[in-house]
């Protein structure tokens, strides 16, 4: 509230504190204000609408700034159907109070609602149109024209009056009194409604009952004849009634006929089809039903068989992950045994680990100890191989020369060929013909130029008998073995056959050096790298000399 | 009794949607602060013509 002296916001005293003016008037004026719209409020509570307008009407006079009074002063107008009276009073408070005003939203419900604004103008139209007629005297086009007013707009008390007083002039007391409760149910205290219900109840209280009932037999009386018959009145009923007892059997009969007929015909049938329908539909449903479930049980066990499967796939998963780790563990170990210098348990070890187990750094340490330990692991076997030969323990030879062989796969090793070529004559010796011949094929492919030495022997030695060596043959092929308690040792059959260029060829090509008590002075492999200390191919220390 | 003719002198055409804007404008929006302040105004004129 601001001061009118000086327009400066007041405060809860008497006072304006901005230019010291007794403002006691203008806040008992805005007091009275806010006391007439709260009684307002209360009337139109109570829809008491044509009370609330007259007192909120007042509290707007007072104080022109009362929005609240404004706004609900709008809302009664459009509840008793005065829809612009109501815009004309939300246009207003909303340019009182452009911000945080209720009346904004009503304008706003209005505006959006563009064909509820246009029945209501027509409504409006047809209205005025009815009062011209009346006052033309054409009262039946204005019956006609209300009814369509109040169709559309049912809150419009004028129009329910208006109607109301054309039924009063033609004497419809009860059309007129049934319009005007309505009109009562929207505004209970309108006074011209009061006025008309009055006058209708008044006017239906000075018709009785027995008037009534004499009204109703006089118009019955008009439908029959009446004539004099000298002194006495003859009347004839339009209608000719029988009422003797057996036509009202007969009647009572032909009417539960009749009714059991239209049953029969009529109810039983779209009974039947409801059942028939409601028993269709059941089963449709319950097929529909059925389905569902089915389809459920379906997805049910896809979501198992799923599970099983990623179950399996995850265990397998897990086993080839444990044999991996397996893997890089003995690798690993492999590469431990190989750091500490034990070379012999790292050959025994590597032997047992597969290339394709292992990928990037594993396989990369996988091939560096391979490469670093591969001539040791050949030679190793080499030695068992020629020390079981030349122990003649001929099975034992093979394995160890079939592992030699086996270890160096390119036959890069110094010793491959006599490995080779002993593997040929261990076999040889045992009476493995099979194998002789598949070893001393790879002999001849690789070595062409030394073919001779192992030809005669192939085919279980066939060439050397046909050239005459008899019995003998199936030692021909023992070689000779330098080793180091035995530099020259030679077996019977050699020593039988030194003649021959078999022997020489033998001793040619089957050199074999076994290091351990050897005289030999062994040659270094490996330096440890922290400790300078040597060691021979076999992992053995070499001391300084 | 209800006199017809006299009750239909009772009843005026409503306004339309279009003849709204012109209510507003036409709208007599003074209120009774409005009346305090005039009088306020014309007391002070008073005054002054009688210090002239």
């Amino acid at each position: 509230m601001k001061c009118i002296y000086c327009g400066a916001e007041l405060t809860g005293e008497t006072i304006c504190r901005n230019c010291g003016s007794d403002v006691s008037i203008q806040k008992r004026i805005v007091r009275i204000s806010n006391l007439l719209y709260n009684r307002g409020l209360e009337k139109a509570s109570v829809r008491d609408l044509s009370g609330a307008q007259t007192l909120l009407r007042q509290s707007v006079r007072f104080n022109k700034e009362n929005i609240d009074a404004r706004n609900l002063l709008g809302l009664c107008y459009f509840e008793t159907g005065e829809v612009v009276s109501a815009l004309v009073e939300w246009v207003i408070s909303s340019n009182l109070k452009p911000e945080n005003n209720l009346a904004r939203q009503y304008l706003g419900i209005l505006q959006s609602n563009k064909n509820k604004l246009d029945v209501i103008n027509s409504t409006i139209r047809k209205y005025n149109q009815s009062i011209e007629y009346c006052l033309g005297g054409h009262e039946d086009m204005a019956i006609m024209q209300l009814k369509k007013v109040i169709a559309q707009n049912p809150k419009m008390v004028k129009a329910y009056q208006l109607l109301a007083l054309l039924y009063m002039k033609y004497g419809e007391w009860d059309r007129a009194g049934r319009l005007l409760k309505k009109a009562a149910q929207i505004d209970n205290t309108n006074t011209t409604t009061l006025r008309y219900l009055t006058e209708v109840r008044r006017e239906r209280g000075r018709r009785p009952f027995a008037r009534r009932r004499s009204d109703a037999e006089a118009q019955d009386d008009e439908k029959s004849v009446r004539y004099l018959s000298g002194n006495d009145v003859v009347i004839i009923p339009t209608t000719f009634r029988d009422s003797s007892t057996v036509a009202t059997i007969i009647n009572i009969f032909l009417g539960i006929l009749l009714g059991a007929a239209i049953v029969w015909f009529l109810t039983v049938p779209q009974v039947r089809q409801s059942a028939n329908d409601e028993a269709n539909k059941s089963v449709m449903d319950a097929n529909a039903s059925l389905a569902t479930a089915t389809a459920t049980a379906q997805d049910l066990q896809d979501q198992i068989d799923s599970a099983n499967q990623s179950a399996k796939k995850a265990e397998k998963e897990r086993d080839d992950a444990n044999s991996r780790i397996e893997s890089y563990n003995s690798l690993l170990s492999v590469a431990d045994l190989y750091v500490l210098g034990d070379q012999t348990k790292t050959v025994e070890a590597l032997g047992k680990l597969k290339a394709d187990d292992y990928d990037g750094a594993g396989k990369t340490l996988y091939d560096d100890i391979t490469s670093q330990i591969g001539d040791a692991l050949f030679n190793q076997y080499f030695t068992q191989g020629s020390q079981a030969y030349v122990n003649k323990d001929y099975a034992g030879a093979a394995a160890a020369l079939q592992q030699a062989v086996d270890s160096d796969k390119e036959g890069k090793a110094a010793n491959y060929k006599n490995a080779l070529y002993y593997l040929g004559f261990a076999y040889y010796n045992q009476g493995d013909y099979t194998k002789a011949d598949e070893v001393f094929k790879a002999y001849i492919e690789k070595y062409p130029n030394d073919a001779s030495s192992v030809q005669p022997y192939m085919n279980g030695g066939a060439s050397s008998s046909s050239s005459g060596t008899g019995s003998q043959s199936a030692s021909q092929g023992e070689a000779s073995v330098n080793s180091p308690n035995s530099t020259a040792q030679t077996d019977s059959s050699q020593a039988s056959t030194s003649g021959s260029s078999q022997s020489g060829t033998g001793a040619d090509a089957g050199n074999i050096t076994v290091y351990g008590n050897s005289t030999q002075t062994p040659q270094v492999a490996w330096t440890d790298p922290v400790t300078g200390q040597n060691y021979d191919m076999y992992g053995n220390q070499i001391n300084a000399q | 009794m209800i006199n017809y003719e006299e009750e239909l002198k009772k009843f005026h055409p409503s306004m339309d949607v279009n003849e709204a804007e012109d209510a507003i404008y036409s709208r007599d929006l003074t209120d009774v602060t409005d009346i305090l302040k005039e009088m306020i105004q014309d007391e002070k004129e008073k005054k002054g013509k009688n210090v002239r």
